[in-house]
């Protein structure tokens, strides 16, 4: 069961558009296990809503390719996108995980062995971290932590 | 209260816990007198997110595995 780290720094965080997708690239079902949000910008006080849903259509955006923590791990099958410019297709009331945040605060969600956000293992299913509402828009870091 | 499924950490510190819907799979805290109302799975011996969708036993693997088959996730 290796796992891999898909992390992006100074993401814009606006409303409803989504900070990270990870997909699924059709092989082994990945697992979702921690994920870290945090803003290295100015500190100020702005709120966010965000939420992890369900996406059945990968987004356009920029590529991440999901770095193995064994480096002699195999190529992770899931594969990711940050700074999205079409955004993936949601799948309605799929809500993995609700949290409201303020810019200041780093965020981290760990599971526990057994209790991982699971892919769907179709080709281009996955989940996304999207901003619902927010104050303000500014830059955050993103980074999600998975095993196959 | 059930054993927790996944932590919360704030600059580090654990604010919260958090327990999973054993059929849709969300997670989410367990706020006294939130006035959220959960459930339970008398079939999973697990919590539920208390939405109506999650009310039928559909575990959670079941319906990812509906979803990988091109069926409804709730099939049953």
């Amino acid at each position: 069961m290796p796992y891999y780290s898909v992390a992006e720094k100074s993401i814009t965080n606006a409303s409803n558009a989504t900070i990270m997708n990870l997909y699924s690239a059709g092989g082994a079902r990945s697992k979702v296990n921690n994920i870290i949000l945090s803003s290295g910008a100015t500190p100020d006080d702005q709120a966010t809503i965000f939420e992890v849903v369900r996406t059945t259509v990968s987004g356009t955006g920029t590529a991440i390719v999901p770095e193995p923590l064994d480096p002699l791990s195999v190529v992770a099958n899931a594969q990711a996108k940050h700074t999205l410019t079409v955004e993936p297709t949601e799948v309605s009331a799929s809500n993995l995980l609700v949290v409201s945040l303020n810019q200041r605060a780093t965020f981290s969600w760990l599971a526990n062995p057994g209790a991982e956000l699971k892919l769907v293992r179709t080709s281009d299913y996955g989940i996304s971290i999207v901003p619902r509402t927010i104050t303000s828009t500014y830059n955050i870091d993103c980074t999600i932590f998975f095993e196959e | 209260m059930p054993k927790e499924d996944g932590v919360i950490l704030i600059d580090g510190q654990q604010v919260g816990s958090t327990q999973q819907c054993c059929h849709c799979g969300k997670h989410f805290m367990m706020i006294k007198g939130s006035g959220r109302l959960r459930g339970h799975c008398m079939k999973c011996n697990k919590i539920t997110c208390g939405e109506i969708k999650c009310c039928a036993c559909v575990p959670y693997e079941k319906q990812i595995e509906n979803i990988e088959r091109g069926l409804p996730a709730n099939t049953v």
